[in-house]
């Protein structure tokens, strides 16, 4: 299949190509290793039972998996976490997955510009987002609320539900929208009947995406937060700026833990392949 | 059919994209503004700011070496963090592209992982592997290839690994989406034309999928320049990049007039980077069509 099979047959000598695709494969395990090696070797470390972390860890213990749990301000901030993405992810469902919609029916000269503006909060940076929606939000008093950190994540969220979502319904036959308005239905009919459930798993993609995007955006939270609705990835970080340590490993490691379930039960659902940004292999 | 008539029809789909648009006015264009206008009130010590229109934020951060130095660094981490990234990322993506079955769903999994595993953990992760007592330095010693601990983090070198494994996860997904767009029968005749895989890699492959470059590649450029975590995390004051500085004018310093006018002159440069990325993208496209 793979186009590596074409070249081999290709008529210069077959030593050459070898020795190409060892430095491929040579080059693709160092990248795999650079993007996972933070990963593993937080995993590796909150097993340590040392209090300071030293390479090798020595002494494997469970014990900082149940110690960490006891410290209610990880908790209250994991928990924090959880309900702000769950905001954050119902707000961009909610505004992204209409728009998607109306601008994969036409292509005209003002929806290509609402598409791109729907991507401009990617393009600026972070900390001018926070810093914007901090003067905003505390003239408006909602600083330090759930609903203020959810609306700064939704900023960040909603283009990357849009991408997936408008990828999602230009893939999809409109000969199906038009048989329902044939039959009588309207556009709101339409919508919830038909063109929904051909679109479930493009949906569960974008829900896992946004989610995922909200506990971990930390900048936008950084600037927003109050004691009582800290965030997990803040309090990480203005921890590790003093310490590092296993018991900070093991709140990690309940985290990385939700993302590689989430993971495993999309492949499970709708396979691995159908997440990302409209890129369908 | 009157001229109202024509008109409502044409932008009735429209309508279904009001909440994004609204949303994004109202807590992204708004706030945006209001902080622009206090970019331009004089700035007074201790917080203070008086109501007057100015341009002095921004004459003082142009005209002030030390804010210079800092944007050209942003400049030199954010081409230093693409420079590594396009290559790498690239053959990340390729193996992608030419993997099936299991082997696919398993580099699928170690792109989406990482991409999204919470930056922070993933910083923490670089931390404990830089650190003097970290297995890179501890290995090194026992093999007695080295006396004493290097220094890793909190170097330049640092920041920018940090970087590539945060940008390239996107990158990939982006270039990869470009590939799968590339007939396969390209790649055909130009091994049956007697072209190594060398060769057909860089007059076939690489052109077609310069659209993924450029777009993933210039995304890694903003991303970079505009970084904030990773900067703090592996990296000492000196290489604090411009949203740094303007984050600490803020949340310490307090100058609010002065933060602000830090953090637009990063957007001007991010938008002035986006129309240059304008410019070159339509050149790429049609180069595509005339392969």
């Amino acid at each position: 299949m793979g186009n590596r099979e074409y070249l081999r047959k290709s008529r210069r000598g077959t030593q050459r190509i070898n020795w190409n695709s060892v430095v491929f494969n040579i080059s693709v395990w160092i990248v795999l290793i650079l993007l996972l090696a933070p990963i593993v070797l937080v995993v590796f470390s909150s097993f340590s039972g040392k209090t300071h972390l030293s390479w090798p860890f020595t002494d494997l213990t469970f014990r900082w998996y149940g110690e960490v749990l006891r410290r209610s301000l990880w908790v209250k901030a994991f928990v924090n976490s959880l309900i702000i993405a769950a905001l954050a992810t119902a707000m961009s469902l909610a505004i992204a997955t209409p728009a998607a919609f109306a601008l994969s029916q036409r292509k005209h000269k003002e929806s290509s510009f609402i598409r791109s503006f729907i991507s401009w909060p990617l393009m600026v940076p972070p900390v001018m987002v926070g810093i914007a929606l901090l003067m905003f939000l505390s003239r408006a008093g909602l600083r330090g609320s759930y609903l203020a950190i959810a609306i700064g994540h939704t900023l960040w969220a909603a283009p990357l539900v849009f991408i997936t979502m408008n990828a999602v319904f230009e893939r999809f036959n409109p000969v199906y929208v038009s048989a329902a308005s044939d039959l009588g239905a309207n556009g709101f009919q339409t919508f919830v009947r038909v063109t929904l459930p051909i679109v479930r798993s493009g949906m569960i993609s974008a829900v896992f995406l946004g989610f995922v995007i909200s506990t971990q955006e930390f900048i936008i939270a950084l600037f927003l937060y109050a004691p009582k609705t800290i965030t997990l990835p803040v309090e990480i970080y203005t921890a590790i700026r003093y310490e590092i340590s296993p018991g900070i490993s093991a709140i990690s490691v309940y985290m990385i833990g939700i993302v590689a379930a989430g993971l495993l039960v999309i492949d499970r659902v709708i396979g691995i392949e159908n997440i990302g940004f409209g890129g369908k292999g | 059919m009157g001229p109202f008539y024509a008109i409502k029809k044409r932008y009735l789909y429209l309508l279904p994209a009001l909440p994004v648009l609204v949303f994004f006015f109202a807590f992204f264009i708004y706030p945006l503004f209001e902080m622009l206008k206090i970019s331009l009130w004089k700035s007074l010590p201790y917080g203070e700011y008086e109501k007057i229109l100015t341009l002095e934020n921004y004459v003082r951060f142009l005209t002030d070496p030390f804010y210079l130095k800092v944007l050209w660094k942003s400049f030199l981490l954010g081409v230093a963090v693409t420079a590594v990234t396009i290559p790498l990322g690239f053959i990340l993506a390729y193996a992608l592209w030419t993997s099936t079955g299991l082997k696919r769903k398993i580099l699928y999994f170690c792109i989406l992982f990482p991409l999204f595993t919470n930056l922070v953990i993933r910083l923490y992760g670089w931390r404990i592997i830089f650190s003097p007592t970290g297995p890179i330095n501890v290995i090194l010693l026992n093999w007695g290839i080295i006396d004493e601990p290097l220094k890793l983090i909190f170097t330049f070198p640092a920041i920018v690994v940090g970087l590539f494994s945060e940008c390239t996860p996107y990158y990939v997904l982006i270039l990869f989406s470009v590939l799968t767009l590339i007939n396969r029968r390209y790649v055909d005749a130009a091994v049956d034309l007697g072209a190594g895989p060398l060769r057909t890699f860089f007059r076939v492959i690489w052109p077609l999928s310069l659209p993924g470059v450029v777009s993933g590649g210039f995304l890694t450029f903003i991303w970079s320049f505009g970084a904030f975590a990773t900067p703090t995390i592996l990296g000492k004051p000196v290489h604090w990049t411009a949203a740094v500085h303007a984050e600490r004018q803020i949340l310490s310093v307090r100058d609010w007039p002065f933060g602000t006018a830090i953090g637009f002159m990063l957007l001007l440069f991010v938008v002035i980077v986006l129309f240059v990325q304008g410019r070159l993208v339509p050149k790429v496209r049609t180069q595509r069509t005339e392969v």
